[in-house]
C-alpha cells in the first residue's frame, strides 16, 4: 500500500477522536446519574 | 453503584454500530482496491465523504429543524433545544475530522495540507460557525434566552450549508465535484463495483454511530440541565433561608 503512513494516520486519528468523545460522553453520563436522584433524571 | 445508563435498545445500536465501523475499517484497508486516480488515498475517502455527509446535511439539518420547532410556540419545549445542541456537537466533532482527513488525503494527492480552495474554506467557515453556536450556548443567560439566541444563531449557521455544498459548482476548485449529490450524477454515479458498496457501507456505518452518539449526548444534556436546576433550586433556597434568619451582627454605638 502506497502513503501507507498517512492512510493509518487517518484511520487511527479519526477511530481515536471518536473513541475519545464516546468515552467522555458515557463517563459524564454516569457521574451525572451517581449526582442525581433517580426521579430527577426521568 | 451505577454501572450503566444506557437502555437495551441503545446497547444493541452500540455493538451493532461497533460491528459495522470494524466491517468498515476492514473493507476499506484491506477489500477496497486502488483507485486508478488516486491509487490507495481513495481509502481515506471512506472516512471523509460519510463525515462530511452527516455533519453537513444530517447533523446540522437536525440541529436547524430542531431549533425551528424550538422556536415556534407551539412545539416549543427543552427537548428540541437539547437535540440542536446534541446534534451540533456531533456535527462539529464529524466535520472538524472531514477537515483533518480532507487534510491528509490533500497532502497525499496536491501535495499539500490546505489550499484557500473555495470548498475547504467554506467548509472551515462552517465548522467556526457551528464551533461559535457552541460557544453561545455557553454565554450565561436565562435558560429561555439562552435557548432562543441559541436557535436563531442555529439557523443563521445553516445558511452557510448550501454555499458549501454548491462551492464546487460556483468557483473554480481544486475539490472534485459531486459523486452522488448531484442532479447530474444520482443515476450516474461516477463510483461502482466494491468501492461503491464499501462507500455505502461507511456512510451507513457512521450514521448508526451518529445515532447511538445522539442518543447518549441527549441523554447527558438531559442530565446537566436536570443539575442546573437542581443548583438553582439549591441557591434559592439557601438565599431564602438566608432572609429568614434576623441579623445577629451587632451595631455598636459610636
Amino acid at each position: 500500500m502506497n502513503d501507507a503512513g498517512y492512510i493509518f494516520a487517518g484511520y487511527f486519528s479519526t477511530f481515536g477522536i471518536l473513541a475519545a468523545y464516546a468515552t467522555w460522553v458515557i463517563r459524564r453520563k454516569r457521574t451525572l446519574s451517581r449526582l442525581l436522584s433517580p426521579p430527577e433524571t426521568r | 453503584m451505577i454501572t450503566s445508563t444506557s437502555s437495551p435498545a441503545t446497547r444493541v445500536l452500540g455493538w451493532v454500530t461497533a460491528a459495522s465501523l470494524a466491517l468498515t475499517a476492514f473493507m476499506a484497508l484491506v477489500v477496497s482496491p486502488r483507485d486508478v486516480n488516486m491509487g490507495d488515498s481513495v481509502r481515506l475517502l471512506y472516512l471523509h465523504v460519510p463525515t462530511a455527509w452527516l455533519s453537513m446535511y444530517v447533523c446540522f439539518g437536525i440541529t436547524t429543524l430542531a431549533s425551528v420547532l424550538y422556536l415556534w410556540k407551539r412545539t416549543r419545549s427543552r427537548f428540541w433545544d437539547l437535540t440542536a445542541a446534541a446534534s451540533a456537537e456531533i456535527g462539529v466533532l464529524f466535520l472538524g475530522l472531514t477537515l483533518l482527513i480532507g487534510a491528509i488525503w490533500g497532502r497525499i494527492t496536491w501535495g499539500v495540507y490546505w489550499t484557500w480552495d473555495a470548498r475547504l474554506t467554506t467548509t472551515a467557515v462552517l465548522f467556526v460557525m457551528y464551533v461559535g453556536y457552541l460557544a453561545v450556548r455557553k454565554v450565561p443567560a436565562s435558560p429561555e434566552i439562552q435557548s432562543r439566541r441559541s436557535a436563531i444563531v442555529a439557523i443563521a449557521a445553516f445558511l452557510n450549508v448550501p454555499i458549501v455544498h454548491q462551492s464546487v459548482e460556483w468557483w473554480r476548485t481544486l475539490h472534485q465535484d459531486a459523486t452522488f449529490l448531484d442532479d447530474r450524477r444520482l443515476l450516474d454515479p461516477q463510483i461502482g463495483g466494491t468501492m461503491a458498496w464499501t462507500l455505502l457501507l461507511a456512510v451507513i456505518a457512521f450514521t448508526l454511530l451518529y445515532a447511538w452518539l445522539l442518543a447518549h449526548r441527549f441523554r447527558l444534556a438531559w442530565l446537566e440541565d436536570r443539575l442546573g436546576d437542581r443548583q438553582l433550586q439549591a441557591a434559592i433556597d439557601e438565599r431564602r433561608a438566608e432572609a429568614a434568619v434576623p441579623d445577629q451582627t451587632e451595631v455598636v454605638a459610636p
